[in-house]
């Protein structure tokens, strides 16, 4: 059976990477070897293919896989176009509007999949997961929030620039942390979220641009697929 | 280019990558990170020429200082204080040379991550993702295939509209910018309009009927065996090392560095080995191709 071998799969990888992050909590807390890094990644690799495992089983019908590339391959074309203003991306609208218009998880996988993709372009690295889950989640919270509910433009808005300004901005300042320093403490967090301020201010008000100028014609057309073709129910 | 490391099956490709930069970042004792740093810059040489490496190691440096001074303002850490700050706290030897490793760490990471997007490609990336997720995958494989489709098409969008005056060059900035959300809108309703076609053309060729087949030109042979055994095994007995005490590095609050014992000796030679396994791999059908050459 070709669903159970996936599954068992997707379990085998879940469980190995959990056994990895026990390893690396254990060697953390008793030999005091600061893996902050190492130990946050595999976090996120987790919880990364539990989110993967659930799509997965769900068996997604093609329409949805398609739709889905299509508005990660938007947000990557959109973050190309734009490559020569740093900071100025519109990802997170683009990954925004997906969730509003299908559903959290969808907004999640979009993000996930847009950092990973637009990193195949723009060099991989040891940011990758963190722009992953940073764009993951503020689609996640967007489809959380505004899924199925009359969408005002404002409230979408501002939800706009206090996701990328403290989910994305958060979340990736912390990775830069650990990777530039076991020297962790609240004094070096507020130091590099300092640091990182103007970048995400330019990210977050680009975001709210990006917003204002696509979230309605992009919704409407979202929304007259969905109806004509009826999907995604 | 086709290099002889990077035509390994990718699975021993990432095994290779995990270990060294997991191994990398793990231990930070001196000599490991000497080496892991040599192979790394070595190997970006190769694989990109000696001018490439150069620029790459431009950008590292001020990133390399940065973190440097980052620990040494935040990490109090140390027992041997060289100056105090304006607000008190003190600047330590420990935590300055913390932070020269440290930030030999990270190049040697970059490096190493500048080698991994040479060697593991995209569709190896996905051909791996596929055998763990094949929905994700082909998810991922889609828009990395539309990206440049859309590219092209947002392209003559935006000429036959400058053609009617509200191209992308005509107005002020704010009209440029609408006019831009403009044809991103429209390429949005092709793209649309285009994946249900895709998608109904998928399900009337049986998408989701059976299990997925995927392209693969790759095959596991004797020397991805080779390669992913001596991978392991250097990895292991590196960790071997560290467990049995002979590779240990502590700066706070003083500084303890392991010496040269029998042990750390192995397991630094085993590390040596697992960072230079690309080198060998290049040298040997280097060596390979001229005999074969010559032998015309």
């Amino acid at each position: 059976m070709p669903e159970t071998v996936n599954r068992r799969r997707i379990w085998v990888s879940a469980a190995a990477i959990a056994l990895s992050a026990a390893l690396l909590a254990v060697e953390t807390t008793l030999w005091k070897n600061k893996q902050y890094y190492l130990t946050s990644v595999i976090i996120i690799l987790l919880a990364f293919a539990m989110l993967f495992a659930r799509f997965e089983r769900r068996r997604p019908q093609a329409r949805e896989i398609v739709i889905l590339a299509v508005m990660t391959a938007l947000a990557v074309a959109g973050r190309a176009a734009f490559y020569w203003a740093p900071q100025f991306k519109p990802v997170c609208a683009i990954v925004i509007i997906t969730a509003v218009a299908f559903n959290a998880e969808a907004g999640f996988i979009t993000g996930a999949a847009a950092g990973l993709v637009s990193n195949f372009f723009f060099g991989q690295g040891p940011w990758t997961p963190w722009q992953m889950l940073g764009f993951g989640l503020v689609g996640f919270f967007a489809g959380l929030i505004f899924y199925d509910k009359e969408v005002k433009k404002l409230p979408l808005l501002l939800y706009g620039f206090f996701s990328v300004f403290i989910v994305y901005g958060v979340i990736v300042d912390t990775g830069s942390l650990f990777m530039y320093s076991q020297a962790v403490s609240w004094k070096a967090l507020l130091a590099m979220y300092a640091s990182g301020l103007v970048f995400n201010l330019i990210h977050a008000a680009g975001t709210v641009i990006f917003l204002w100028l696509l979230s309605d014609p992009l919704l409407s057309k979202l929304k007259r697929i969905k109806i004509k073709y009826g999907m995604l129910r | 280019m086709n290099r002889a490391f990077s035509s390994l099956h990718p699975f021993v490709g990432m095994a290779y990558f995990i270990a060294v930069l997991t191994l990398t970042m793990l231990y930070m004792h001196p000599v490991l990170l000497l080496i892991s740093l040599l192979a790394s810059a070595s190997y970006v040489g190769i694989l990109k020429g000696v001018k490439k490496l150069l620029k790459t190691l431009a950008c590292i440096i001020p990133f390399m200082l940065l973190m440097g001074v980052f620990n040494a303002l935040f990490n109090n850490a140390g027992q041997t204080p060289l100056f105090y700050l304006s607000n008190g706290n003190a600047v330590t030897r420990e935590a300055l040379i913390y932070g020269v490793f440290a930030s030999m760490m990270f190049a040697g990471v970059i490096l190493w991550f500048a080698c991994f997007n040479e060697i593991m490609t995209s569709d190896k990336l996905l051909f791996l993702f596929g055998k763990f997720s094949p929905s994700v995958s082909l998810l991922l494989s889609m828009a990395l295939r539309l990206v440049p489709r859309f590219g092209e098409k947002i392209r003559n969008i935006s000429k036959s509209r400058a053609q009617i005056g509200l191209g992308t060059e005509s107005g002020g900035i704010a009209r440029r910018f609408s006019n831009s959300a403009r044809i991103l809108s429209v390429a949005v309703s092709w793209a649309l309009e285009g994946s249900i076609t895709t998608a109904d053309s998928m399900k009337s060729r049986g998408y989701g009927t059976a299990r997925r087949t995927s392209f693969s030109i790759y095959r596991f042979d004797t020397r991805d065996a080779a390669a992913l055994t001596i991978t392991v095994a250097a990895a292991a007995a590196v960790i071997a090392a560290v467990l049995a005490g002979g590779i240990y590095a502590r700066y706070y609050p003083s500084i303890i560095i392991s010496a040269a014992t029998p042990v750390s000796v192995c397991g630094t030679a085993a590390f040596a080995l697992l960072c230079f396994i690309p080198h060998f791999t290049e040298v040997r059908e280097a060596y390979i191709w001229r005999r074969s050459a010559s032998a015309i």
